[in-house]
């Protein structure tokens, strides 16, 4: 063995044994980094290595979009858009069995996408929905639990602190890693809500219906989330159409929060100072670490332990998922241990060449750690999340919420196997750019519509009403199928597996909106089904653009 | 005299964050201005914008340093620290900061010498050719405040040394 990867290999005892000190984390990657650093090179190039690292670090154009998506975000909590959130998905959802806790959950999706920081979304969260869940005599288990697991959809949901520091780390797009978050960040969200629902179906105690609201108060609250979608398009539409780069669309962001904060008579120096305040701790937290990560890596590049060991993995004689489950199963365990953020930074220089080596998507190896450390923040022994709610709920123990959260970490491993399983769950939005954003939009709108029709033509037909309001029904319905056949045909080139999806959507939304299951409904669903295949049939038939389908090799 | 060395020590510290949320508040300005002047009926730009909020982040996050360290907000493991018995807390934590306050001692030293070294050589930003040497000063002013934080948290362990 050679000195350099002897003397890395004591550098990276010596970082564990430090870590455990209760030093903060970019303290002692920059101490071991540096100390490495000159014992391999000399002092002086040492303190000129760390300085220069120091100050290109802090003054790195790229980077600063961290405080100023921490600053958007913070306007954003001050002027009370979480709470306009939560009010929003409680007339929607509140309805339904544990539907104030699946309104946190929604609520948590929407402050996620304006929000940078996991523990910002619970701490915001659990001060909103958990005084209204009391007041609805949720258990406090359920309750607590969907607030920390909900507050770690923030870290997932663009923008995304932990995706920027991935991707300057990294060296990938900022944007395409935010856009890669989004249908990840999507569908845990709806597992979430099925774990809540299912929970609440079994044992109804958990989470009983709240008062049901009209469709005129659910359509009024829909005016509380504009801020949300606002900025959401004019940040991530702007980064990803192309019209700013990264920090611009932060920064035009803060200018917007700092916009709607002012029109709502909230603007105060108070208040200023007070979102200045938290963006400077977080900010300064955040790049310190990165600081700490730059000069860490600059001594492992130095003992050449990363290369070493990407060389030696490639060349086992194992497939690389057997390694990439390896590295995942670590992210797991260590996951328990150390901040999300901190772990990603302090690995990613050993584990990055590996994955390249491997020929793995760096993009989808993002999201999947992600995924796979935001279960390590709502997981014993040190889930942040779950002291953040706890430290909130001060009369709810920590092993409630601990206990909690637990159904949720099931949800973020079927998430985390199904992107295993199908890398283009992340991948295909950044692959396809504006057109296959629009694609999706066209199949949640073919969702939505079919969902839609099926439920209100089974109330209809029920209660025996008017012809052409069924006709109405089916009219919409047969166009929602159309929407849903032709964006999966365009998204899935493969016919089967288009429609059998087609198929199933409906079947599992029919059999769900509809528990009486009359012949009459049966017949309905019937119908459906061979609509949307004959329409299905029709795109086919009329053009069939075969879209670049995003591969994954290793 | 230990109170004295706290207040003068927190003032510095909060003087010193203030600079850092101003320097947020100017980058917003900056990146914002250079945006709406680059619109196609405008079509301007801001000259040496980029290079403008880069000085900016620089400040605020150096300027931003003594006051995250004040109120204890760096990321921690304390997972085992707090299985220790009081005794080995107390030890450890002693050498840990210790380590911190040469950490930092050192850098606000190499600092001062690297902004020396700038100033020698007359280096300056690409495009505005605005003098760069004072930057690593900033920092090195910094780093030694954060070495006094680091010595009182030592003196008073279990508080911050200003509520966040």
């Amino acid at each position: 063995m050679s000195t350099e990867i002897l003397v890395g290999i004591l550098g990276c005892l010596a970082m564990v044994f430090l870590l455990t000190s209760s030093m903060p984390v970019g303290f002692v990657m920059a101490l071991v980094g540096g100390v490495g650093f000159a014992i391999l090179q000399s002092p002086r190039a040492a303190c000129f290595m760390m300085t220069t690292e120091l100050l290109d670090t802090f003054g790195k154009y790229g980077l600063t979009v961290i405080p100023l998506f921490v600053f958007m975000g913070q306007i954003a909590f001050h002027t009370g858009i979480s709470r306009r959130l939560f009010h929003a998905a409680y007339r929607w959802l509140g309805p339904l069995p544990g539907g104030l806790a699946m309104a946190t959950v929604g609520a948590c999706t929407g402050f996620g996408a304006i929000s940078g920081s996991g523990p910002a979304t619970a701490a915001t969260m659990a001060s909103v929905a958990l005084p209204e869940m009391r007041r609805y005599n949720y258990d406090m288990e359920l309750g607590t639990g969907s607030v920390a697991a909900g507050g770690s959809l923030g870290m997932l949901i663009p923008p995304s602190v932990v995706f920027i520091v991935y991707a300057i780390m990294t060296e990938q797009s900022v944007s395409e890693l935010f856009v890669a978050g989004i249908v990840p960040g999507l569908l845990i969200a709806v597992l979430f809500c099925l774990v809540i629902l299912v929970n609440c179906l079994r044992r109804p105690h958990l989470g009983p219906v709240a008062e049901p609201t009209t469709l005129r108060e659910k359509m009024a609250s829909l005016l509380g989330i504009w801020e949300t979608v606002l900025l959401f398009i004019l940040v991530i539409g702007g980064m990803f159409g192309g019209f700013f780069t990264p920090t611009e669309a932060a920064a035009i962001g803060a200018l917007g929060s700092l916009a709607i904060a002012a029109c709502r008579l909230q603007l105060t120096s108070k208040m200023l100072k007070q979102a200045l305040r938290e963006t400077v701790r977080t900010s300064c937290m955040v790049m310190f670490i990165v600081a700490g990560a730059m000069v860490f890596g600059r001594f492992l590049a130095v003992t050449r332990i990363p290369a070493e060991l990407a060389r030696g993995l490639a060349s086992l004689p194992l497939p690389g998922w057997v390694v990439m489950g390896g590295i995942i199963l670590f992210f797991l365990f260590a996951g328990c241990f150390v901040d999300a953020l901190a772990l990603i930074l302090l690995t990613i220089p050993i584990f990055f060449p590996v994955v390249q080596a491997l020929h793995f998507d760096p993009v989808w190896f993002g999201v999947v750690v992600v995924v796979v450390v935001q279960m390590g923040v709502i997981s014993p022994p040190v889930g942040v999340n779950a002291y953040v709610v706890s430290g909130i709920a001060r009369d709810v123990p920590l092993q409630t919420v601990f206990k909690g959260t637990m159904p949720f970490l099931g949800a973020l491993v079927v998430s985390a196997a199904l992107l295993l399983l199908f890398p283009e769950l992340c991948l295909f939005l950044p692959r396809n750019g504006i057109r296959g954003t629009l694609l999706l939009a066209v199949v949640a709108g073919g969702i939505l519509a079919t969902s839609l029709s099926l439920w209100g033509s089974s109330r209809v037909l029920g209660a025996k009403c008017a012809f052409g309001r069924s006709l109405g029904l089916v009219i919409f319905a047969w166009g929602g199928s159309g929407l849903l056949a032709g964006g999966l045909w365009k998204a899935f080139p493969n016919v089967w597996l288009a429609l059998t999806a087609c198929v199933l959507v409906s079947g599992t939304v029919f059999l769900f909106a509809e528990r009486r299951r009359s012949w009459r409904c049966v017949m309905l669903w019937t119908v459906y089904t061979v609509l949307s295949g004959a329409l299905f049939a029709l795109a086919r038939l009329v053009g069939p653009t075969s879209m670049h389908s995003a591969s994954l090799s290793g | 005299m230990l109170e004295w060395y706290s207040r003068i020590v927190t003032a510095l510290v909060l003087a010193l964050a203030a600079v850092a949320g101003a320097g947020i508040l100017v980058m917003v300005a900056l990146t914002c201005t250079d945006v709406f002047l680059r619109l196609p009926f405008i079509n301007l730009s801001l000259r040496g914008a980029v290079e403008l909020v880069e000085m900016a982040g620089a400040i605020t996050i150096s300027c931003a340093l003594p006051y995250t360290t004040a109120v204890k907000g760096h990321v921690t493991v304390e997972f085992f620290f707090q299985r220790l018995s009081r005794r080995w807390r107390t030890a450890v934590d002693t050498v840990s900061r210790s380590l911190g306050m040469a950490l930092f001692g050192t850098m606000a030293w190499r600092f001062v010498k690297y902004g020396g070294a700038l100033h020698s050589s007359g280096r300056v930003t690409p495009t505005l050719e605005i003098p760069i040497f004072w930057l690593p000063h900033v920092l090195a002013a910094s780093c030694a405040l954060v070495v006094l934080v680091i010595l009182h948290n030592m003196l008073h362990p279990g508080r911050e040394m200003i509520r966040p």
